[in-house]
């Protein structure tokens, strides 16, 4: 065997070899991710008999194309709440002092590492009619306002529960931000708001879109926090997917309902990635040519 | 935006102090820079030049004193309305703009037509070497063509002050040289104000009209460098800019400071010229440099001094050779020098 071919052999080995140390990963999410999303995939087709029946069910209703589009509507509206919200919150966290900034990443890791469920009952304690919102309303006159088991309820819990997935991101993106180039910024004519728009804001788009890539998908299969909080009118597409797996013993239309989700959130991601890259390939602001 | 007068504006300093809770950064500065001249901050990290830049620029507020440019004192006119330009050490260029954007951001700040926009950028861009690398991106070029992005970028707004912090410290020794050279030239070229900070002596020697040397929150000597070099009026300025050997007189708190080229070594014990005034030292070696020997000597308190010559005795070849180290007053500089113990 001749030197260079051995050497070669090694050289594939060494690339091989790292690998290997990702199988356990991809055996476990073999088996608990891309099996049973074929299996349901496969259901979706076969189930109780073979063809499409399941999809001109699921996209034949009324009521199940209300609950896609309140799903959708429902993670959007989330997204934006965390990017209006989350957005300031990162920047103080950036150029606040150290201690300052330990209480607010506080203020965001606690919730976050709270359980889910006891986020949601606290919701429950403080929006129902007579929780602390409505007392506070009726103390200056107004209320109560229905908040409980209303989509509204359902949005406040999605958003406040998503929000670290937005501050974090953001926060880490803005904190690689080297400040002198706002400096930099005044000193070339910029106002304090100019620079702040101009440099500051484009370079934590990454954060931005990290965050809302997070928070939207997450609201998109989000079960817990809708079914406490809203009510059956307003449910989202993962409370239909349990009521027919679970309830109805329906895996074909549970199935299609799935694989519909999956279908419009890739779309969508898609569609983003695409606008992204169009963005990037334009001359950002005054497009003057080199030569 | 400034008028562009060819001259650059004048900056005067007037009793400018900057204390921060634990410190004090600046103590009572007061410095004329003259319009169209290249004035360098010259110091060790932690003396205050940077700071001065910063208050200039109006990155921090004084505590005391006021900044006047062109006689309209400037202390609370916000950074972007100072119309000085500013070139930082570590370029501080827009990542997310291409070279050309960020060379065109102060003039689309001012609202310039596109038109003559485009027309001044180009024209920058092609003074620096780089056109044709205008649709890239900052992190496509490397040090030196960023860093002259980052001075086209604040000479395309023709500022009548240009701030520079260090702009070639990250930079290796040849580009280094060969931007110190450019930079000299655009001086030259665009007659502005040129404000320098950097802590190496021979940069600012090699660029400056005038230096002004910062020690612990003060300026000890403004001059040129001539001037700094033959009379420095502190032992720090003396140790601070060229090689010298500081000998203390016997009597009182003062030392002489005598640079290489002024002193001359003598045999122990042979004549001395009328007027000179001599030391014993100890010869440690002598390096022949093709232009002459340079000698290194200790003195009696065990400091160190060089003296350069054309040629020395045979006799005063080898190592740790007594000698008697002569210079006459009127050459050099007597320094106040409270003895070290």
């Amino acid at each position: 065997m001749s030197l260079a071919s051995e050497g070669a052999r090694r050289r594939t080995w060494s690339t091989v070899r790292p690998l290997l140390l990702l199988l356990p990963a991809y055996a476990l999410l073999i088996g608990v991710f891309a099996y049973p999303v074929l299996d349901s995939m496969w259901r979706s087709v076969t189930e109780p008999t073979a063809g499409w029946g399941n999809y001109a069910w699921a996209l034949g209703s009324s009521g199940n194309l209300a609950v896609i589009g309140r799903t959708f509507g429902n993670a959007l509206f989330a997204t934006m709440v965390c990017v209006v919200l989350g957005f300031p919150f990162a920047y103080l966290m950036v150029i606040s002092a150290p201690r300052t900034r330990a209480i607010l990443i506080a203020i965001t890791l606690v919730p976050f590492w709270t359980s889910l469920m006891i986020r949601t009952f606290a919701w429950i304690v403080i929006l129902q009619d007579r929780g602390i919102v409505n007392s506070l309303l009726a103390g200056i006159g107004l209320g109560p306002l229905e908040l409980l088991r209303t989509n509204t309820g359902v949005l406040i819990g999605l958003a406040h529960v998503l929000m670290p997935f937005m501050i974090l991101p953001l926060y880490a993106t803005m904190n690689s931000i080297d400040l002198r180039l706002i400096m930099a910024a005044r000193s070339l004519g910029a106002s304090p708001f100019s620079a702040f728009w101009r440099i500051f804001v484009p370079l934590s788009v990454p954060g931005l879109a990290a965050g809302s890539l997070l928070v939207f998908i997450q609201a998109l299969g989000f079960y817990i926090t809708p079914a406490l909080l809203g009510s059956p009118a307003d449910s989202m597409l993962a409370q239909s997917i349990y009521s027919q797996v679970n309830g109805l013993l329906a895996w074909g239309r549970g199935g299609a309902l799935g694989v519909i989700l999956l279908t419009v959130t890739l779309v969508l991601l898609g569609a983003v990635a695409l606008l992204i890259r169009i963005g990037h390939r334009r001359d950002v602001s005054v497009g003057i040519p080199g030569q | 935006m400034p008028a562009s007068s060819n001259r650059g504006a004048e900056i005067y300093l007037d009793g400018v102090t900057k204390r921060y809770p634990t410190s004090l950064a600046l103590d009572d500065i007061t410095l004329h820079v003259r319009a169209g001249e290249f004035l360098t901050l010259l110091g060790p990290s932690g003396s205050g030049k940077t700071t001065l830049l910063n208050l200039i620029a109006g990155f921090i507020e004084l505590t005391a004193g006021s900044i006047h440019l062109d006689g309209r004192r400037i202390n609370d006119v916000p950074v972007h309305k100072r119309g000085l330009g500013i070139v930082f050490q570590h370029y501080a260029l827009f990542p997310h703009l291409t070279v050309s954007d960020n060379i065109a951001f102060p003039l689309t700040r001012r609202k310039m037509p596109k038109e003559q926009i485009r027309e001044l950028v180009n024209a920058e861009l092609a003074t620096a070497g780089l056109s044709g690398y205008g649709k890239r991106f900052p992190r496509e070029l490397s040090g030196g063509q960023q860093q002259r992005v980052a001075l086209a970028r604040a000479l395309v707004f023709k500022p009548e002050v240009l701030l520079l912090d260090e702009p070639l410290g990250a930079l290796d020794k040849n580009l280094r040289e060969r931007l110190q050279l450019e930079i000299r030239r655009i001086h030259r070229e665009v007659g502005r104000t040129f404000v320098f900070v950097t802590h190496d002596q021979e940069e600012a020697l090699t660029l400056s009209d005038r230096i002004a040397v910062f020690n612990e929150g003060r300026i000890e000597q403004v001059g040129t460098a001539q001037e700094l070099y033959e009379r420095p009026v502190s032992l720090f300025v003396a140790e601070f800019i060229g090689e010298s050997t500081v000998v203390p007189e016997t009597t009182g708190d003062m030392a002489w400071v005598i640079r290489p080229e002024k002193a001359k070594l003598l045999e122990p014990h042979s004549e001395v010229p009328g007027g000179c005034l001599t030391a014993d030292v100890m010869i440690q070696q002598s390096v022949y440099l093709g232009s002459g020997w340079k000698h290194e000597i200790v003195l009696p308190d065990n400091t160190t001094g060089v003296v350069r010559s054309d040629r020395i005795p045979d006799s005063l070849h080898g190592v740790n050779i007594p000698a008697q180290l002569t210079w006459h007053p009127s050459e050099v500089t007597r320094v106040s020098a409270p003895k070290r113990t």
